[in-house]
């Protein structure tokens, strides 16, 4: 290693005021120079000259820790702030980058919320933000084992930060200040869509994003903690020179299995990108009747159709995928302007009972569909994203009727009454 | 004991500092000269180490510019500046105290080791 590759790997580890950088540099650069002109006076090539000084002058990672531990960088608000801004982008760029595969693996086995737009890639990737909350509820559902792992990842940046600043628990602060202050509309979106019979899904998203936060000063007392000097041996090395350095600081190693990780996650991106931009062609559904006898194929009653639908409703789905319910059951969707959408879904009532929220936080209100009389759910479940219910069992099969609020009541009961 | 050996580079160089006004080449080369090669630290070990005694007030540094071939003709280079580090009074009670803890140090070792070998030529009779 020359000299002047020397000089630019230690600049590149020291973490210190940038005129203590400069006088440091300068008196490393005086004794390499010095050292290699003494052997070069006597008869040694400068390359080599230059190779030998840097070997006996030591690793310039564990150099630069050295002379990090004796200039700590005084953690004034400036830089403090600079902590906060650098939270907050580490917060955007790691939630996006280790969501994004996790919300079109989710996309693709079906188990995406339907307020997730799956139509292409950058709606995906936009879901993906700390802007989307759907994924809270994802994370929760089918991805748990998940959590830990993120939060091993989230604890690496103000590990190995804590480590180069070498400093405590001040840039773990930092970092976790600026991942609470990354999703600033947190606290009052919770707030707003706050359901009191289900406190917990409303407060996973705070517990969950505001925990990384000591998680953050955690990593960061632990990289700082991790920080062991090797002690100075006064014994000569073999040959009277050092030896390659192999000191418990591998900074090299460190920041190579760190590229390996960054270049991993944007190859995984970029092949959820893929994914994603199948997925819609994946998603271009048969024409109707062969969804129909696709779905009544997995069925063991027939299949009910209702008679009237609104007139700017229509049919543009039918599902029956075996395993989706508990009992064979169909599903089939209705599309409208304006984003109105009513669902019919078919659930044989056998062999497995099907059980029923009676949440008395709902609006229930009885009334006579045909022969039968259905219950009504009225009111603003958003966990289930729709805005009005009507459930009834008519000749062994469950029906349940859901629209996201865009169909009148009187619309409703029609359509139920044409369905039985 | 683990303490007094890590710190004997401390009690070196403090000592050097104390015989003369140094820079760390030079510290190094004295270093190797003065143990004949039995001691031999890292280089990029004795700089930090400079600079802390000048942050605890031991030392202070100066810069001084090299206006010709000095002791060491190879490793004057003409016109070059250097970074020299005198001791501070504070530094010269330092290196009192420094040198009190080894000798109490080498002198506990060496009753130690005394008596081990007297024990070990007993029973070797």
């Amino acid at each position: 290693m020359s000299i002047d590759t020397y000089l630019a790997q230690l600049a590149g580890r020291l973490s210190v005021a940038p005129a203590t950088r400069a006088a440091i540099l300068q008196e490393v650069h005086d004794h390499l120079e010095d050292a290699a002109q003494h052997r070069m006076a006597s008869g040694m090539a400068r390359a080599e000259a230059e190779e030998q000084v840097v070997a006996v002058f030591g690793d310039p990672a564990e150099v630069a820790l050295r002379f990090n531990a004796v200039h700590p960088l005084h953690w004034d608000r400036q830089r403090f702030g600079v902590g906060i801004l650098w939270g907050i982008a580490a917060t955007w760029t790691l939630w996006t980058l280790l969501t994004y595969p996790v919300l079109v693996q989710t996309a693709t086995q079906g188990q995406t919320l339907s307020s997730i737009d799956t139509s292409s890639p950058w709606s995906l990737f936009f879901a993906a933000t700390p802007l989307s909350f759907g994924l809270f509820s994802v994370l929760a559902l089918y991805w748990y084992w998940f959590v830990p792992l993120f939060v091993l990842l989230y604890g690496l940046t103000p590990f190995v930060w804590a480590r180069r600043a070498h400093h405590g628990w001040q840039p773990g602060l930092a970092f976790g200040l600026g991942v609470m202050l990354g999703f600033p509309w947190l606290l009052p979106a919770v707030i707003y869509r706050w359901q009191p019979w289900n406190p917990l899904a409303s407060l996973l998203p705070v517990v969950g994003i505001w925990l990384l936060a000591p998680v953050a000063v955690f990593a960061g007392w632990l990289g700082y903690r991790s920080l062991r000097l090797r002690p100075v041996s006064p014994v000569a090395p073999r040959g009277g020179r050092a030896d390659a350095p192999s000191g418990p600081i591998r900074l090299t190693r460190a920041i190579a299995l760190a590229s390996c990780l960054v270049l991993a996650l944007l190859a995984l991106n970029s092949w959820s990108f893929v994914r994603a931009a199948g997925l819609h062609a994946a998603a271009a559904l048969p024409p109707l009747s062969q969804q129909i006898s696709a779905a009544q194929g997995n069925l063991s009653f027939t299949l009910r159709e209702p008679s009237y639908v609104p007139q700017d409703l229509a049919l543009v789905s039918v599902t029956a995928t075996p395993g989706t319910c508990l009992n064979p059951c169909v599903s089939l969707l209705y599309h409208g302007s304006h984003g109105a959408w009513l669902g019919i879904l078919e659930i044989a009532t056998t062999p497995t009972p099907l059980p029923y929220r009676t949440s008395a936080s709902y609006q229930v209100s009885q009334g006579t569909v045909g022969d039968v009389r259905p219950t009504w759910w009225l009111g603003d479940d958003t966990t289930m994203e729709h805005q009005a219910s009507v459930t009834w069992v008519k000749d062994g099969i469950d029906f349940i009727l859901v629209t996201n609020g865009a169909v009148s009541v009187d619309d409703l009961e029609r359509v139920a009454g044409s369905t039985g | 004991v683990r303490e007094l050996k890590k710190g004997s580079l401390h009690l070196l160089v403090l000592h050097l500092l104390y015989e003369r006004p140094s820079y760390g080449w030079e510290i190094c080369e004295r270093l190797r000269e003065r143990s004949q090669g039995t001691l031999s630290f890292e280089d990029g070990a004795v700089y930090p180490l400079l600079h802390a005694l000048e942050h605890d007030g031991l030392a202070e540094g100066y810069w001084e510019t090299e206006a010709g071939l000095g002791e060491d003709e190879h490793a004057a280079r003409k016109g070059a500046r250097r970074r020299y580090y005198r001791l501070t009074v504070k530094g010269r009670t330092a290196l009192r105290a420094a040198l009190q803890q080894w000798s109490t140090f080498t002198n506990a070792v060496g009753r130690v080791l005394g008596d081990s070998a007297l024990a070990g030529e007993d029973r070797a009779r």
